[in-house]
């Protein structure tokens, strides 16, 4: 038993330091042709990658309290300049909106043309100095919820 | 979000379940909501879940959301067609408003 035990925890640790070293290529979004046979049956043949996120504004701030006014500060940075820096990198921001059910939580979307254009797009977001600096002067903290999405062949908007 | 519910019948792997809720959709269910008075926006794949179709709705508000469900509910088309499809789903749901920065509202 002792043996069996050990060998399973090498074997987790040495795939754990294979994946940190040579991360696995992130999974295709887009059109048809870019995805898998599991993915791909009723994806249109010239969609965009489409990625919904659902910002979730921390209210604890500097080690305490209700910060009531975090979801607040962050619809102003996205209102401010977030939407424009992703735009100035070639995403497409389909829409913003405020979630109903939970008056903390934002929902935003955005298109690519496809994988490798997201990839692109965060890189040189990342990168921009005036994400930056956006960032430090609403440094409101979020959890994200994120889904990666193909439009259908008979969706209105590909 | 509907994930479709891959038992079927009391048993097994249902794999085709998820395209025949995108057939339902392709084929009927988008038309009878446009017909009592939704915009359908889109629908996706998603994908991180083969199993799992994400579609989006628009109403003027919440009295014309309302209005447009019981219409689709009393819609003998909608009974004819999840008859056809009988396929099962899990559903999540989120009502929203745009924002006034928003591009689409």
């Amino acid at each position: 038993m002792k043996k069996v035990f050990f060998a399973v925890l090498f074997t987790m640790g040495f795939s754990g330091m294979a994946n940190a070293q040579d991360a696995p290529p992130p999974p295709p979004c887009g059109p048809k042709g870019d995805l898998p046979a599991s993915l791909s049956t009723n994806v249109a043949a010239d969609s965009r990658c489409f990625e919904i996120r659902m910002y979730t504004a921390n209210t604890m701030r500097n080690g305490g309290g209700d910060y009531a006014l975090a979801i607040d500060e962050l619809h102003q940075r996205f209102r401010e300049e977030e939407v424009a820096i992703f735009e100035k990198h070639g995403a497409e921001i389909i829409a913003v909106w405020q979630r109903l059910d939970d008056p903390e939580t934002l929902v935003w979307m955005l298109a690519y043309r496809d994988r490798a254009h997201r990839t692109e797009v965060w890189n040189k977001f990342r990168d921009d100095p005036a994400w930056d600096a956006l960032l430090k002067k609403y440094p409101v903290g979020v959890d994200a919820d994120v889904f990666m999405l193909s439009a259908t062949d008979y969706s209105a908007l590909k | 979000m509907y994930t479709a519910n891959t038992m079927r019948n009391g048993g097994g792997d249902y794999a085709l379940a998820i395209d025949e809720l995108h057939q339902r959709f392709r084929e009927e269910e988008v038309a009878i909501f446009e017909k009592h008075g939704a915009e359908f926006i889109a629908a996706w794949q998603r994908l991180d879940d083969p199993e799992t179709l994400v579609w989006m709705l628009a109403y003027r508000d919440r009295a014309h959301r309302t209005e447009v469900w019981q219409g689709f509910a009393a819609d003998p088309a909608w009974e004819a067609l999840r008859n056809k499809y009988p396929v099962g789903v899990s559903i999540e749901a989120y009502m929203m408003s745009a924002t006034d920065y928003s591009k689409l509202k």
